[in-house]
């Protein structure tokens, strides 16, 4: 069974990585393309993310310190050195491991100051590469730094194509690692440091060794998908590649999505870069990031357990989500409401609404109320 | 040498402030085990609330605490009403706390532009005035917000050591379920307590207010230094987060003269990381100790 | 110190175990040894170190001085989970349950990591037979909120007993129990004692351990007061002392 859906994996990342050709062929819009490859790059980080503070529960906001290292190594190398971009990128993606063990080796190590504490270090740390990258004139040093189109072979097709391959390679790559994690021994420890780590610990988990590993490889995906970013930013600043973008994003998408289940991520990422991208074309973006602290808000209060959840448990109202995807999109398609990928959005967002609506069956609600503490010693079980 | 002397004084009364800034959100992570980020944007707000009515009205600045005192702490005691009836744990009332903090700055930028705002020196009273020792200038503004901290660090050390309310803080923060044993009704203390955090927020982005220019992105700015300054201080220890604020706000001032002021988070972080390795409790100790 | 004949050392030896927080001496030079198969009842009344005792064996505190052995082995620097995979196990005076998971996924996990680790489908699978032990077939798809405070402490027992251990530290597994609820803990302990493990029992009453257990240590502010057996210790005239009145509370 498992194997099963890890192929399905694999063949639909197959025939993704054709969509160029069939670009080619047809003549529909680069812009798909382009946009394709944002789904791709979200869905990468808040994956990497989710595999680390998901998984094991240590919120990291610093997803933005992986991604900005990943885009700097990348960029850095390929125009202060000349390295040759394809060799940048694993390069990248080592540096993001790297780091990534020396927060967890300082954080983990300190026993009593777990959750927020370890929050705070992550962002502190972004904070600190930020400084580095303004103060180092080899990083950037305050100038920016240009990407020019680096030599590839002509077979992976044009610029455009190349990036949205690498950006496809890169979420797969994350997907297929969160898929394998979630369903091995090493995720089923990962979910036991979750709930109760010193009990995880007591029952013969290596939490530390644990730990660490989960945080070297998301720091490593972070920091592989940030390298090939740097192409499709082409113009780096330390404000634009620093900035709480990626670290907010990946944490609403995540959430929003599920954080117990790889599925969780990609789910969120779409639905909330699709979102964001509606916003946008309709003139509404300076209200994007309240709408957005609004719904992470929201989704904590009313549905922390997230979408992908629900859709599991509720499969009647996931049936009625589906429906309502299908026909909000036709519709917004037939009513000419902006362009093709607006009325996917339209879709999208009436989908979430319905399954967001209402509170679940209580069962496990995903909230980590208290109810299992003395202070309801001797109660029947928890509504 | 000057230089140096003239930072070190002016990082020192900076450093009162920083002071000011964490200690509300010193005392909900001490006494409630709630991470405030929105405390930022609290701070933030009132600071813009506190130009916008200066420069409409023309009103002393000072006033604006009448207005944003009451006002955030009706703020604070909403959110944690909230928090409670939903029963947010922990880690989720961090993230929770992210998206209104989101909101807020988003809010604030649609409001007000992205651009500087600042109280025209002809509407600030305090703005240009100085007291001056020697060649050593002491800056109104300034000297208001250390004198600020001050009095919050002796008054918060008095009613923590002295009195029942204090005593009762102490009691929760150590142990909730103990001190609801003993008669501490945790739930009214603790909007209490997330009421008058808010309100010294406020108190801090008047002084903000009066002080300096600000922009939408400033609130991001202070989030990992006043981390800083509440974690070296001693997790709920509110004499210690004035303490560690004086004590970040004089190294900062010192490595901006002798490097660069770029390099001021970069010292403060490493600081951050020893304070961790060698006295996770802060320099000072926590709250209920 | 093993008594004279026996072949085997100790399955646990405290020399002379020191642990201080602050300026709090929580044990103060606690040394004991306990033999393969004994059971162990270690009370005292409140702030005796009982449970600092326990944590300091389970690996979760290092002794500020003084050694634990197992079977002979030097161990008290060990992190909990390689004493875990020496044989240790202990419960929770508050049951600590994985939320997320299902009562049988609970079992599984220790089945998972423990001594002889099985991947996850076995562990599903043989997770059925520890939960039959403790009696908690019946709820094994539940999660760990939708049952009672005593079924979780069973939960923990079972969890406990998935890892295989040669030592079992329960820590007052059998507070808060109704007459018919303890009656049936101990029958779920005597079978669990049956199939080989030793067990050290913290309860905070020495009444509680009496039919029980095989021997009986008391600690008082972090020394040991008595040792012995069960009818011994609790005439100990400093032993009724120490819980001035309590014991005597007990018995009527």
């Amino acid at each position: 069974m498992r194997h099963g859906r890890l192929a399905a994996l694999l063949a639909l990342a197959a025939a993704l990585a054709f969509v160029p050709n069939v670009q080619d062929a047809t003549g529909f819009p680069t812009f798909y393309l382009v946009y394709s490859y944002f789904l791709f790059f979200w869905i990468a980080q808040s994956t990497s993310w989710n595999i680390l503070s998901g998984y094991t529960g240590y919120f990291s906001f610093g997803q933005g310190a992986f991604y900005g290292l990943g885009v700097y190594t990348a960029g850095d190398l390929l125009t202060r050195e000349g390295i040759n971009y394809f060799v940048t990128i694993p390069i990248a993606g080592a540096l993001g491991g790297v780091l990534a063990a020396a927060v967890g080796a300082l954080a983990f190590r300190l026993g009593s100051l777990r959750g927020e504490i370890f929050a705070l270090l992550t962002l502190a740390v972004t904070f600190t590469l930020s400084a580095i990258a303004q103060l180092s004139t080899w990083v950037d040093g305050g100038q920016g730094i240009s990407i020019a189109v680096p030599p590839y072979p002509s077979f992976l097709g044009e610029y455009q194509d190349l990036i949205y391959r690498l950006g496809l390679a890169v979420a797969t790559l994350s997907v297929v690692v969160a898929f394998l994690i979630q369903n091995s021994r090493f995720g089923w420890g990962l979910f036991a440091i979750r709930d109760e780590e010193d009990v995880a610990e007591e029952l013969g988990v290596p939490t530390f060794r644990y730990k660490m590993l989960a945080i070297s490889v998301s720091g490593f995906l972070g920091s592989l998908s940030g390298a090939v970013a740097a192409l499709q930013i082409g113009y780096l600043t330390p404000e634009g590649v620093f900035n709480l973008t990626v670290p907010l994003l990946v944490v609403v998408m995540s959430v929003l999505g599920g954080r117990r289940h790889w599925l969780g991520p990609v789910i969120g990422a779409v639905v909330i870069y699709s979102l964001q991208e509606r916003l946008t074309n309709s003139g509404l973006g300076d209200w994007g990031q309240v709408v957005l602290g609004s719904i992470l808000v929201l989704i904590i209060l009313f549905a922390p357990e997230g979408l992908h959840e629900r859709l599991r448990r509720q499969p009647r109202r996931a049936v009625a989500s589906g429906v309502a995807l299908v026909v909000a999109t036709v519709a917004s398609g037939l009513a000419g409401w902006g362009i093709a990928s607006d009325w996917l959005s339209t879709g999208l967002i009436a989908g979430t609404a319905v399954l967001l609506v209402g509170r679940p069956a209580a069962r496990g609600s995903g909230k980590r109320r208290r109810p299992l503490d003395a202070s309801h010693a001797g109660d029947a079980a928890v509504p | 040498m000057n230089t140096y002397l003239q930072a070190g004084v002016s990082g020192v009364m900076i450093g009162g402030l920083y002071g000011v800034m964490a200690l509300g959100l010193s005392l909900t992570w001490g006494l409630l085990k709630v991470i405030n980020l929105a405390h930022f944007a609290l701070i933030l707000g009132s600071a813009y609330v506190t130009y916008q009515l200066t420069t409409s009205t023309g009103v002393d600045p000072l006033v604006s605490v009448l207005v944003v005192t009451p006002g955030m702490f009706a703020v604070g005691v909403a959110v944690h009403w909230v928090i409670e009836r939903f029963h947010v744990d922990e880690l989720s009332s961090l993230l929770l706390s992210f998206g209104l903090f989101i909101v807020a700055i988003q809010l604030i930028n649609n409001i007000w532009s992205a651009d500087f705002r600042q109280i025209e020196a002809a509407e600030n009273p305090y703005a240009t005035r100085a007291v001056f020792i020697g060649d050593i200038a002491f800056p109104v503004p300034q000297l208001m917000a250390l004198g600020t901290a001050l009095v919050f660090a002796a008054v918060g050390f008095y009613v923590l050591r002295r009195t029942y309310f204090g005593k009762a803080l102490r009691a929760i923060a150590y142990d909730r379920e103990i001190a609801g044993a003993y008669g501490v009704d945790h739930r009214r203390i603790g909007m209490l307590t997330a009421g008058l955090a808010s309100a010294l927020a406020a108190v801090a982005g008047v002084l903000i207010g009066i002080n300096q220019a600000v922009f939408p992105q400033l609130a991001l700015e202070w989030v990992g230094l006043i981390f800083t300054v509440v974690i070296l201080g001693g997790i709920g220890n509110l004499l210690g987060a004035v303490a560690a604020g004086i004590l970040i706000g004089l190294v900062s001032s010192q490595v901006g003269v002798a490097w660069t002021p770029l390099g001021a988070p970069v010292v403060v972080f490493s600081l951050l990381i020893l304070a961790l390795l060698f006295r996770p409790n802060g320099l000072f100790g926590r709250l209920g100790e | 110190m093993s008594t004279p004949g026996q072949a085997s050392p100790p399955v646990l030896e405290c020399v002379e175990v020191v642990r201080q927080f602050g300026g709090v001496r929580a044990l103060a030079g606690v040394s004991l040894a306990i033999a393969p198969g004994e059971i162990v009842g270690l009370v005292g009344p409140n702030g005796s170190g009982k449970s600092t005792l326990v944590n300091v064996i389970a690996g979760v505190y290092a002794p500020t001085s003084g050694e634990v052995r197992l079977d002979g082995r030097r161990v008290d620097r060990l992190e909990p989970h390689v004493l875990s995979h020496l044989g240790v196990a202990r419960t929770h005076q508050i049951p600590k349950p994985f939320a997320s998971m299902t009562v049988r996924d609970n079992v599984a996990v220790a089945l998972m990591f423990g001594r002889i680790s099985k991947n996850l489908a076995e562990a599903r699978r043989s997770a059925g037979e520890y939960l039959d032990v403790v009696g908690l077939t019946a709820h094994a798809d539940s999660l760990p909120q939708e049952i009672n405070l005593h079924q979780r402490q069973l939960l923990e027992l079972a969890r406990a007993l998935a890892t295989r251990p040669a030592l079992l530290l329960l820590d007052e597994v059998l507070a808060g129990l109704n007459p018919a609820e303890l009656d049936e803990a101990v029958r779920v302990l005597r079978q669990i004692h049956g199939g080989g493990a030793t067990i050290v029992m913290v309860e905070h009453l020495i009444r509680v351990v009496t039919g029980f257990a095989t021997r009986v240590v008391v600690l008082d502010r972090g020394a040991k007061l008595a040792d012995g057996p069960p009818d011994v210790v609790m005439n100990d005239p400093a032993v009724v002392q120490a819980y001035l009145g309590r014991e005597h509370r007990a018995r009527s």
